[in-house]
């Protein structure tokens, strides 16, 4: 287990390193020029030049990803370019709001996708396995921004005419404020996040659970007399889950794309928003912090899927 | 395979009445894989359904200028609402405005070219790609492999919506429909190149690799000719169910406001514009958006129905 996790971490830390340089290509090498951003459009070509030379953008290219590489190893993400700000202190803001959201997404987008599946797979070809197919057809091609916009008009808009105003339009209100308003103003987002990813997840579980339903083992355990329900759920569904799971890891990516979507439809001062937001102010040091935290979140959670993965099929030889 | 029997069956039994002995059996012939997949397409129900939208979404694309012609405005004509909000559908706009004025029916005929130009070429590029290197990857083995498979496992873990977000801001908004294909094709070749590098890894194990190779087939030749045409299903499927992912991601990227920009007619940066009318115009969201939900559907259906038709062993795992 030690020298899997030890691997893990060191690709987990060369994906880290690309990520990194990728971003400083992009940005410090391209023909941009980060201190006419800072300097604003007024600013004359002696300041730039002061300016440049404050942010070291003068010194050679391999000198300044030295230090850029070492600042990063030190956990600093710079400072904002539009208000001074440590990115730091601004990212951990946003992050309250987009852990909510993804970690509720990501829970309800696994257990809808998995109890769907299973329902399908019990009685193949029967009325709720078409509709279980059928839905998770039209969801898995539903862009999140589409499903989040049609929630939005029918269960925002459409209700509140009539008279059901449950549904926020959008905003966010804390956990420590009020853990109801907290849910409310989440679960359209929470709804919109995992019904997109959680159609893949149906269409998974039931292939491997029909799968699963057709071993010796499975046909043992109803010949001993166990309940259907302790069948499907004991027996057969611990073997048909692991490959869920590395789905999971390897759809954490898309999870953060969902969630950055999300948060633009319904208005969530989170990561995303915030990265949209530094785009049109062209805020690069806010920009890069969230790309690399994001890609750490990413990389951080599928060492954890992996181990779990490990965990939950002892026959994974971790190696 | 039952679908060809029962073709073979009939064409027995039709000519069986009138044909003399000698005709029978050249009616009964050969038919490759690729001919029995095709047939199995033909005769499935979803496929045709499919295809026509399809089919009919690509006439949009390609008469679109018509359209703009019998409306009698361009995709681009405006005719500013003194209400400034977007006018509701009516005979001079059947699918109504947005809130310039501007027809949506035009615009959404004008928005189907970019998306398929971008799902079909982002899809080609990255199947074409991912199999090339996931061939090279798998039929050389050692550091080339290495290498190659860490690229791959690399490219799957990046955020890639973050990833492609901080790109499009580095370069400006320049680049567009290019960049676009470029940036899909980029984050959509890593799966292909694995799942093909899996099968490489057992078909050079096979006899006839080592046949080739024992008559002298130089590398190049056994990797195009030997093992490409052997891996080429495969490929096709996954080429089918990346042209919806594509055209999702295009969308996605114009309804966050990068790639493809204003005023070029595209359903993801209509409905980007829609958020903030849909209260008050339904027609914003919801024909731009069926649309959309439209192709995408209409792709991933025709693609499930052609991994069906080339892989029949997957549709009986699934139905059980």
């Amino acid at each position: 287990m030690l020298s899997f996790l030890v691997r893990r971490v060191l690709l987990g830390a060369v994906v880290m390193w690309v990520v990194a340089t990728a971003v400083f290509i992009m940005y410090f090498v391209t023909p941009n020029d980060p201190a006419r951003l800072l300097a604003g459009k007024q600013a004359t070509s002696a300041t730039i030049a002061a300016i440049r030379a404050h942010l070291g953008l003068n010194r050679p290219i391999i000198d300044q990803y030295g230090s850029y590489l070492w600042r990063l190893l030190q956990g600093n993400l710079g400072y904002s370019y539009v208000n001074s700000e440590p990115v730091i202190t601004i990212v951990r803001q946003d992050l309250t709001v987009t852990v909510s959201l993804a970690v509720g997404g990501a829970i309800l987008w696994f257990v809808i996708g998995v109890l769907a599946g299973i329902l399908a797979a019990i009685k193949p070809r029967s009325v709720a396995d078409r509709a279980v197919t059928g839905f998770a057809l039209t969801f898995y091609s539903m862009p999140t921004f589409l499903l989040g916009l049609l929630l939005l008009l029918v269960f925002f808009y459409r209700l509140h005419l009539a008279g059901f105003t449950f549904f926020p339009a959008g905003g966010y209100v804390g956990l420590s404020q009020s853990v109801g308003g907290w849910a409310r103003h989440l679960i359209l987002p929470w709804v919109t996040l995992a019904l997109v990813s959680a159609a893949v997840y149906a269409r998974l579980t039931r292939a491997s659970m029909l799968d699963v339903l057709g071993e010796d083992y499975v046909r043992t355990a109803r010949a001993k007399g166990l309940s259907e329900r302790r069948v499907i759920f004991r027996h057969a569904l611990r073997a048909a889950i692991t490959p869920m799971v590395t789905q999971f890891g390897i759809d954490l990516g898309t999870l953060l794309g969902g969630v950055i979507v999300t948060e633009t439809v319904f208005g969530l001062p989170g990561l995303g928003q915030q990265i949209v937001n530094s785009i049109t102010q062209e805020d690069l040091p806010v920009i890069i912090g969230i790309v690399l935290l994001a890609s750490a979140f990413v990389v951080a959670a599928n060492i954890i899927v992996d181990a779990l993965y490990a965990l939950l099929d002892p026959r994974v030889r971790l190696t | 395979m039952i679908t060809s029997g029962k073709t073979t069956a009939e064409v027995l039994g039709t000519e069986a009445e009138e044909a003399p002995e000698g005709e029978l059996a050249q009616a009964i012939q050969g038919r490759s894989p690729w001919q029995l997949a095709f047939d199995r397409l033909r005769h499935d129900r979803v496929a045709i359904g499919a295809s026509v939208v399809i089919v009919l979404i690509a006439a949009m694309a390609v008469f679109a200028p018509l359209a703009a012609a019998i409306t009698g405005h361009g995709p681009d004509a405006q005719n500013v609402p003194p209400t400034g909000l977007p006018l509701a559908p009516s005979l001079k706009y059947p699918l109504g405005t947005d809130e310039l004025g501007r027809d949506l029916l035009v615009r959404i005929f004008y928005g189907a070219r970019v998306s398929l130009l971008v799902g079909v070429v982002a899809a080609a590029v990255a199947a074409a790609g991912g199999a090339v290197l996931g061939i090279v990857a798998g039929y050389f083995g050692g550091i080339v492999d290495t290498l190659l498979a860490r690229v791959f496992d690399v490219v799957l873990a990046m955020p890639y919506l973050v990833f492609a977000i901080a790109l499009f801001t580095a370069l400006n908004g320049q680049g567009g429909i290019t960049l676009d294909i470029a940036v899909i094709a980029f984050f959509s070749f890593g799966a292909v190149a694995r799942i093909v590098r899996g099968q490489v890894l057992s078909i050079k194990e096979k006899e006839y690799i080592e046949a080739a190779r024992s008559v002298g087939s130089s590398s190049l030749r056994i990797m195009f000719f030997d093992i490409a045409p052997n891996v080429a299903a495969q490929v096709i499927v996954y080429f089918s169910l990346l042209v919806p992912s594509s055209i999702i991601f295009e969308a996605t990227l114009a309804f966050l406001g990068i790639g493809v920009q204003p005023p070029t007619p595209d359903w993801g940066s209509m409905l980007s514009d829609s958020v903030q009318y849909y209260q008050v115009a339904w027609w914003y969201v919801v024909f731009p958006g069926v649309a959309l939900l439209g192709t995408t559907l209409a792709f991933n259906l025709l693609g499930d129905s052609v991994r069906d038709a080339l892989d029949p062993r997957y549709n009986r795992m699934l139905r059980g």
